[in-house]
């Protein structure tokens, strides 16, 4: 009988000590690394920027990238790089569009390609297959990359084996060497631009 | 002297009506474009909330849809002034004709 307990309060035991091991990833049940490729059809970069008219958006076609997680117990191990064509910017003007591309705006042309490379994930907290925290990284834009710390959403789909990394980017123009045609950035047009990407990985 | 009163009249009915067509055409259009992705510029697309749910159960991102709609800044305005303009000229060169001719 005693012998029965004690077995019971050790395995109640050994249960309570594994927990943590999967309580820092939406992962659940999941185990070693997981390795996600963006789907570019589901996926979404919009951005808004408050001009001197108007509230411009637009959206960005063509996101590719992956996502790594080291180890599925801790979702901090999260690494990726999501890459966007400059040049698939749209605002649905095709001369605002044409101007965007420009060389005094994006520059399409000498630097093709807007990245955000995820180095870790910190502060995370987990509720069920959905945790939140900071993701980490270097956002080139322009030719120029600079360190950023942004708030991520990381949802995991068990069912579709399936991950929705969802961030909100501000990124300011003029720390890319942005300044716009005759100094509009920071006069004309706001400094911030806003950028919600929604992005899908599907495992590989 | 009424025929310079005639053709101001006219003018004036081909600018009102003008006006109605190029502003409520325009107004048309760009009411039909959902309110956070409305531009006073033209748009061959905008983007939307679909209002459907993603493989998570979450409100899909906007969406693009493609349709035309005409800018207030870059074309109802000046296609009005064009209008304008134009009968504006007609009325001065009428009444210049209309001068030289009682001269």
């Amino acid at each position: 009988m005693m012998n029965r307990f004690l077995v019971t309060i050790a395995t109640v035991v050994a249960t309570l000590t594994a927990l943590p091991a999967f309580a820092d990833s939406p992962f659940t049940g999941k185990t070693g690394p997981l390795k996600f490729e963006v789907d570019t059809a589901k996926s979404s970069f919009a951005f808004n920027a408050d001009t001197a008219a108007e509230k411009v958006g637009g959206v960005a076609k063509g996101i590719t990238g992956s996502f790594s997680i080291a180890d599925a117990a801790n979702a901090e191990s999260t690494t990726g790089t999501i890459t966007v064509a400059t040049a698939k910017m749209e605002t649905g003007n095709a001369t605002r569009d044409e101007h965007m591309h420009s060389a005094e705006w994006l520059n399409a042309a000498g630097h093709p390609t807007i990245t955000f490379a995820i180095s870790k994930v910190s502060d995370l907290k987990v509720a069920g297959a959905t945790a939140t925290g900071k993701a980490h990284g270097k956002f080139t834009l322009n030719g120029i990359t600079k360190d950023i710390v942004t708030p991520v959403e990381i949802k995991y789909s068990a069912e579709k084996n399936m991950v929705k990394v969802t961030t909100d980017l501000k990124v300011p123009l003029l720390d890319h060497g942005i300044k716009g045609k005759g100094g509009a950035v920071g006069d004309k047009v706001a400094a911030i631009v806003n950028v919600k990407c929604t992005l899908f990985g599907v495992a590989k | 002297m009424a025929d310079a009163k005639s053709q101001l009249k006219t003018v004036i009915a081909i600018l009102v009506v003008a006006d109605v067509l190029i502003f409520g055409g325009w107004y048309a259009m760009w009411s039909q474009v959902p309110p956070g992705s409305r531009s006073w510029f033209y748009q061959t697309s905008y983007y939307a909330e679909s209002g459907e749910k993603d493989d998570f159960g979450d409100a899909k991102p906007a969406e693009e849809v493609k349709k035309f709609t005409p800018g207030l800044i870059d074309m109802a305005l000046p296609a009005s002034f064009a209008v304008t303009a134009a009968s504006v000229g007609w009325l001065i060169l009428a009444r210049r004709k209309a001068q030289k001719q009682q001269g």
